[in-house]
């Protein structure tokens, strides 16, 4: 059905008379017959840049559309379809907005988990107990200099004036003897056997110095503390989390807030605690290493290879390898007897939740029309 | 979907790729580096989006993973705003996260609802 001339300025003055686009596409089916929907973008483009707009806005005209002319419903499926859907600008009017299919996108998500085993229970007590009673027999503590103690000359001084000069004197000279008594560990010795603090505890772990490794659980966000897991499994050090070791160990240390406590190799007096600790933690599960470890253990094993999952991939793994070692012979030779492929783990995601849009920019849409 | 199978492929293939890195690491770094490059190509080619927590893992200029032991170290830092900073050893980028409060879901993906 080729478009009648007579017809289309016909709708075209139609549609200049009619405001509302609903209307317009009616009196345009109703015009037509059963033409095929090739034409009907044609006529419909036609429409839109008289009335001003770019492109059809909303889907509730398409359902309008495919509600009047139910012979059409198959033919707008398809490529109209999608050059509609592509051509979508929002004017920015959020009446038209109903009917709304939410895109889902699909990412990739991390396929190791790693999490932490909390020790819960007799343990977490046991441990909690050890500690405090050591360090309150060893009697290690930080002293703090109390800001307060800097401002409360200031405060004498506003109230009184002669005297308070002396009086403040002989009060910084106490300070000052008080400083030197305590400025801040009680023991120095003892504070390096520790490594307290995040930041601490990872530079120990790198060069491989801690024995024992004990995190809270109250870390916000638990971002803070998850690298732990990764690192001490690499230098197969034990470590554990434990929910209360804030709230417990850092009023006993002096400090605000422990998330983290390693005991260094060197510790003398905390060597018994150590050792009463590290059999009630259980193991944590990183599966490289852990399975670096039975491979060195087991060498000889190199045939068997147990994949569980698909065995292509296993396979052209192998391949690589047996390729990258004959390239290459001075690097060890590869194990992975016991490499299980994860599942793929896929997130999905729906961009923009809460609908918050960009301002947008007057710029552009100058340009663009 | 037939989006979601097309990209189920390739998807698989990039956390095949991103898993090889892990176990050949502690092997040869040059290889987790040259999986991690071939993982972030595809992923480009293919316009696939990679989890923040698998991004961070892999350094941006030099692509070689960044596992916490061996080859990131990471530290916190900031008093008023703590973040972690990651930094790659072998390029030494620089990378800063910031640690959000209590109340925070994710990050507010900026794509409009087209």
């Amino acid at each position: 059905m080729s478009a009648h001339p007579e017809k289309k300025s016909a709708i075209v003055s139609a549609v200049n008379s009619h405001e509302c686009l609903l209307s317009c596409t009616c009196l345009l089916l109703a015009s037509l017959d059963a033409s095929s929907p090739v034409h009907v973008c044609c006529w419909l483009r036609l429409i839109l840049p008289a009335k001003g707009l770019r492109s059809i806005p909303n889907r509730r005209l398409l359902k309008a559309i495919t509600h009047n002319a139910p012979f059409l419903n198959l033919c707008w499926g398809g490529k109209t379809q999608k050059n509609l859907k592509m051509s979508v600008i929002q004017p920015g009017t959020a009446t038209l907005r109903k009917a709304k299919k939410i895109t889902v996108k699909t990412c990739l998500d991390n396929p190791f988990v790693f999490q932490w085993k909390t020790i819960e229970g007799e343990d977490m007590h046991f441990i909690l107990q050890t500690l405090e009673e050591r360090i309150k027999h060893v009697g290690l503590k930080k002293i703090e200099t109390p800001r307060k103690k800097k401002r409360s000359p200031r405060k004498i001084q506003t109230e009184s004036k002669c005297d308070a000069s002396t009086s403040k004197l002989l009060k910084k000279e106490e300070e000052a003897e008080g400083h030197r008594q305590n400025p801040g560990w009680t023991d120095i010795s003892i504070r390096r056997q520790l490594a307290i603090g995040v930041n601490e505890v990872t530079k120990a772990l790198e060069k491989n110095e801690l024995l024992l490794l004990l995190v809270c659980k109250s870390a916000k966000p638990a971002m803070i503390t998850s690298h732990l897991i990764q690192l001490s499994a690499s230098r197969a050090t034990p470590a554990g989390q434990v929910p209360r070791l804030s709230e417990t160990v850092a009023p006993l240390l002096g400090l605000t807030s422990i998330l983290a406590l390693g005991f260094k190799k060197q510790s003398d007096k905390f060597t018994e605690v150590v050792e009463a600790i590290i059999p009630k933690i259980p193991a944590l599960e990183v599966p490289w290493f852990q399975y670096r470890t039975e491979e060195s253990m087991a060498y000889a094993h190199t045939d068997s290879s147990e994949n569980h999952k698909p065995e292509q991939l296993a396979e052209a793994l192998e391949d690589e390898l047996t390729s990258q070692k004959r390239k290459r012979t001075e690097s060890n030779q590869l194990d992975l007897s016991n490499v299980i492929l994860q599942p793929l783990k896929i997130k999905k995601l729906v961009p923009n939740p809460n609908k918050i849009k960009k301002p947008p920019r007057k710029k552009k849409k100058a340009f663009s029309a | 979907m037939a989006a979601a199978v097309k990209d189920r492929e390739a998807l698989q293939r990039l956390s095949f790729l991103f898993q090889a890195a892990h176990w050949v690491l502690p092997h040869s770094p040059a290889l987790a580096r040259f999986y991690s490059f071939t993982q972030r190509g595809a992923a480009r080619r293919l316009v696939l989006r990679l989890a923040p927590s698998v991004k961070r893992m892999v350094c941006r200029r030099c692509c070689s993973l960044l596992l916490p032991g061996e080859g990131g170290g990471q530290r916190l830092r900031g008093r008023g705003q703590p973040r972690t900073v990651l930094r790659c050893r072998t390029c030494g980028r620089c990378r800063r996260f910031l640690c959000h409060g209590q109340n925070w879901d994710g990050p507010v993906l900026e794509s409009r609802p087209t």
